[in-house]
């Protein structure tokens, strides 16, 4: 810029504006001290100079100084309108407070008075991909391509807001311009194979899947995750019906692995057979023999399977795991239960196979004569599998007292493996026992202190039963804890989403809204960091070439407030804003009170205050350390806009392209807002007339 | 032998404990007090849990007595023995004595010893079964009992 155009509050004279550099310089660096020193010393001289206060402003917002420093950038702003730093400075602002939506704002002021600023231009991009404004990004990136065509990422980025936009033809142009610019295409070099890949995938989405095989074939050998072009090309192979061709791709991923169930699913429909039960049977016969290993070869046909076959099939599959001792026997059978015949079947053959055993239990002793076990032909835990196997079996079909009956008989049986404890623990939880289930969860963990998963579920099964401290004090145990030896800080920290909504499903069934609405928030926190965090994978991914795990990363943000965690805390908070909402305290307490006499009414009151006072007890674990000037949630039980705030849960679920549209609670709070609207309106029509 | 079990033997730890605690209480009469199953955790090899393909089922927890007086020999005592009734006759009793036979070996104590309740005629069978030797009656050994009840001494000495 000439310095004709600096306009006169902006100008510093050549030794100030030496120290402004400095300070830009040190700003850079990191080296805060220093860049607020030099800073104050052109202030002395020029104590309105906008960008200089913009510059103290920020590095006073990374120093600590938040407040401070935000009131200088405002200041400096308004003192110098027109200059981009005050204005990128602004938007640097915004974006460290996540606040993505003005910090695009201000960078597109930024531009208006320094449009070529490669640095406004690719801070605008990264916020472009953020708000996913497509649009907005392919112009900035046209700009800075312009600027530096010799980057790929450049290329790549400006390919993304193409390929986004669905615009694939343009997208794939951009891509093999960007080839043609290189002299000899890089070997084994693993993100050029990665761009190659993401051209593929970009034809392949614009529904040419004989023009992506094509290319597909033409970069394998330049592609280093050998693979993803083997999936692909039995993808589109079998798209593209070349079926023959589909068989062969497909055996050779199964020979790789056959584990993976697609494959296995490729393969049926490569050979035709998907809708033909006989030929499917016949197929999966051969391939099991020929994976032996393979658990999908076996339990893919049991979903298909039915009659005599599904029993004989299920026979074999159960009795083997039953004989091997597989925890998870019942996990893997699991999906089968939704259908009755199959439900049926399985239990024939269990209580079959449960006949034949030789245990104490059905008056064959185990121990022969001379005390020797050894000629027995089953060992004590076939039994024991098997009805701890039927126990989950009962429990799932809705049959709680038999499930009781055989669990009892499992424990009974041995009574130090964790499982059945675990087992009863379950069945008794579905049965609404909460406490009994509980104290069956502890007799789990305390056979195993060290094991997670079951220390997990006790202190879960605690919070069910509503002990609270009991609760925290297990879950201690795998902590880092405050000083009070409590874990809750720590497991914020953590993200530990499970534990942050029992908590608060735990406190709202105590009647301790304030708390409960609390660790609602903690949840949505949760989520809102990771929406934000995906932030630096905008300009990492870009710039590493990493495309197609960021498009994963971009299309999994894209459902993230529908995951089961958010959406269930969500729901939980505004319930109970809602319930707050149709029922304020004053209401409570008046409906409390109504038709009383002026003594039960007295007696009420106490009542209520020490009520009152012994919620407002609480206990130290409930409370997580760290400068919280609201840690029991006060506030938030005594808002003044519980819609508004119920209205904040909502709003990111309702902007997810996958929420379920029975979920009705945007009509519930939309419903009372208008109501609301009403009944303000004509409050203020009565004051009026 | 019925196919595919695997018996072994590991250390009891702090993390454990609980399953020493459930054997002795489904398995034996009498009830042992927390500090008693706190001290077992300093008793090192001479309390050990056996597993049954990786299930806890047995457990044997002694004490080393050293007497107060020099002539008479260092002993190990076998306090408790248990294996739950399923698993039995799988050789895991034998299999823990065998490990406390050992230790006494490397120790070099010259005797193992236990009390056995004199209607206990399993037991009793048993300890002889794998070389102990029954020896002399104690007459009102088990105080809880009402009445009193009488025990055996079963010993092994070590070559
Ligand atoms: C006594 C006890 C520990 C034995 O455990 P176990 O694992 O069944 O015994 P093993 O399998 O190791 O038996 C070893 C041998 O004794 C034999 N045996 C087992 N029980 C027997 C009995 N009741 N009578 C005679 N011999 C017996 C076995 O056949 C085996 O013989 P072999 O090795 O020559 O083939 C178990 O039965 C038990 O816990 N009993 C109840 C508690 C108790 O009484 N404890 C002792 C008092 S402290």
């Amino acid at each position: 810029m000439s310095a004709a155009a600096v306009p006169k509050a902006r100008y510093l004279p050549p030794k100030e504006a030496g120290s402004f550099r400095q300070v830009l310089q040190l700003y850079e660096t990191r080296q805060y001290k220093k860049a607020l020193k030099v800073a104050d010393t052109i202030l002395t001289k020029f104590p309105d100079h906008g960008e200089t206060l913009a510059m103290k402003g920020l590095i006073l917002c990374f120093s600590e100084k938040k407040e401070e420093g935000h009131e200088l950038i405002k200041k400096g702003l308004r003192n110098d309108l027109t200059s981009f730093i005050c204005w990128h400075v602004y938007g640097l602002f915004y974006r460290s407070e996540r606040n993505f939506e003005e910090a695009s704002k201000c960078y597109v002021h930024a531009l208006k008075y320094a449009p070529d600023n490669t640095n406004i231009l690719r801070d605008l991009s990264l916020l472009q991909c953020q708000m996913r404004n497509w649009e907005g990004l392919i112009t900035s990136r046209k700009t800075i391509l312009s600027q530096k065509p010799n980057v790929r990422q450049h290329w790549t980025g400006l390919a993304l807001g193409y390929h986004m936009m669905k615009n694939y033809e343009l997208a794939e142009n951009i891509l093999s311009k960007y080839e043609e610019t290189l002299k000899e295409p890089p070997k084994e070099d693993y993100e050029h194979s990665e761009l190659l890949l993401y051209k593929n995938m970009i034809i392949y989405e614009s529904g040419n899947v004989a023009r992506a095989l094509e290319h597909l074939e033409s970069i394998a050998d330049q592609v280093t995750d050998k693979l993803s072009v083997m999936e692909s090309r039995a993808k589109y192979l079998l798209e593209l019906e070349r079926l023959p061709e589909a068989t062969v791709a497909y055996r050779k991923l199964l020979n790789r692995n056959p584990d993976n169930k697609e494959y296995f699913f490729g393969i049926e429909r490569a050979l035709g057979v998907q809708d033909d039960v006989e030929k499917r049977k016949t197929l999966y016969r051969a391939l099991a023999k020929q994976y032996k290993h393979s658990d999908a070869a076996k339990s893919i046909p049991l979903s298909f399977l039915s009659g005599e076959d599904f029993r004989q099939a299920v026979k074999s599959y159960i009795v083997d795991f039953l004989t091997k001792g597989v925890p998870s026997a019942f996990v893997n059978l699991k999906p089968l239960y939704d259908d009755e015949a199959k439900v049926k079947g399985i239990e024939d053959v269990v209580l079959e196979f449960l006949k034949t055993l030789s245990h104490a239990g059905n008056g064959v002793n185990g121990v022969g004569q001379n005390g020797s076990a050894k000629e027995k032909d089953n060992s004590p835990t076939t039994y024991l599998w098997t009805i701890y196997y039927l126990a989950q079996h009962y429990s799932k079909i809705g049959q709680p007292d038999l499930a009781c009956e055989y669990i009892t008989k499992a424990i009974e049986h041995t009574p130090t493996l964790v499982e059945v404890h675990m087992a009863k623990a379950k069945i008794l939880k579905r049965k609404g026992d909460h406490v009994a289930a509980s104290e069956a969860m502890t007799r789990a963990r305390e056979l195993d202190l060290q094991d997670r998963f079951v220390n997990t579920k006790a202190a879960k099964y605690l919070m069910r039963a509503g002990k609270s401290d009991e609760a925290v004090s297990v879950v201690s145990l795998f902590t880092k804890n405050d000083a009070h030896g409590k874990g809750v800080g720590d497991l914020h920290e953590m993200q530990a989403l499970w534990f942050l909504t029992e908590q608060g499903e735990m406190f709202n069934r105590l009647g301790k809204i304030g708390l409960a609405l609390k660790r609602f928030d903690a949840v949505k926190k949760i989520y809102d960091d990771w929406w934000g965090d995906q932030f630096d994978f905008h300009q990492y991914c870009v710039r590493r070439g990493t495309m197609r795990a960021y498009l994963g990363l971009l299309r999994w943000e894209e459902t993230l407030y529908t995951e089961n965690f958010y959406t269930r805390a969500a729901f939980d908070a505004i319930q109970t804003y809602i319930s707050l909402y149709d029922t304020p305290k004053s209401a409570r307490v008046a409906a409390e009170l109504e038709g009383l006499t002026e003594e039960e009414r007295k007696k009420a009151m106490r009542k209520a205050k020490r009520e009152r006072a012994k919620q407002n007890k609480h206990s130290e674990s409930e409370k997580i350390g760290g400068t919280d000037d609201d840690p029991l949630g006060k506030n938030m039980e005594n808002t003044s806009t519980p819609l508004e705030d119920a209205e904040q849960f909502w709003k990111p679920v309702a902007a997810c392209a996958t929420w379920d549209q029975s979920w009705t609670w945007g009509e519930e709070i939309a419903k009372r807002k208008e109501q609301e609207a009403a009944r303000v309106k004509l409050d203020t029509a009565d004051k009026t007339t | 032998m019925a196919p595919n079990i695997k018996i072994a033997l590991d250390d009891l730890t702090v993390n454990n404990l609980g399953v020493l605690r459930r054997i002795n209480s489904v398995v034996l009469p009498t009830s042992y007090s927390d500090s008693w199953y706190k001290d077992s955790l300093s008793v090192g090899e001479l309390a050990k849990l056996a597993y049954f393909n990786d299930i806890p089922v047995g457990a044997i927890r002694c004490s080393l007595e050293t007497p107060p007086s020099h002539k008479d020999q260092t002993r190990i005592y076998i306090m408790t023995l248990a294996v739950l009734s399923p698993y039995r006759g799988y050789g895991i009793g034998r299999k823990l004595v065998d490990h406390i036979l050992e230790q006494a070996k490397k120790m070099f104590v010259k005797e193992v010893y236990c009390h056995v309740w004199v209607e206990n005629d399993d037991a009793l069978t048993w300890y002889q079964h794998i070389g102990f030797e029954k020896g002399e009656l104690v007459t009102g050994y088990y105080k809880k009992m009402t009445p009193a009840g009488d025990a055996y001494i079963l010993r092994k000495a070590i070559e």
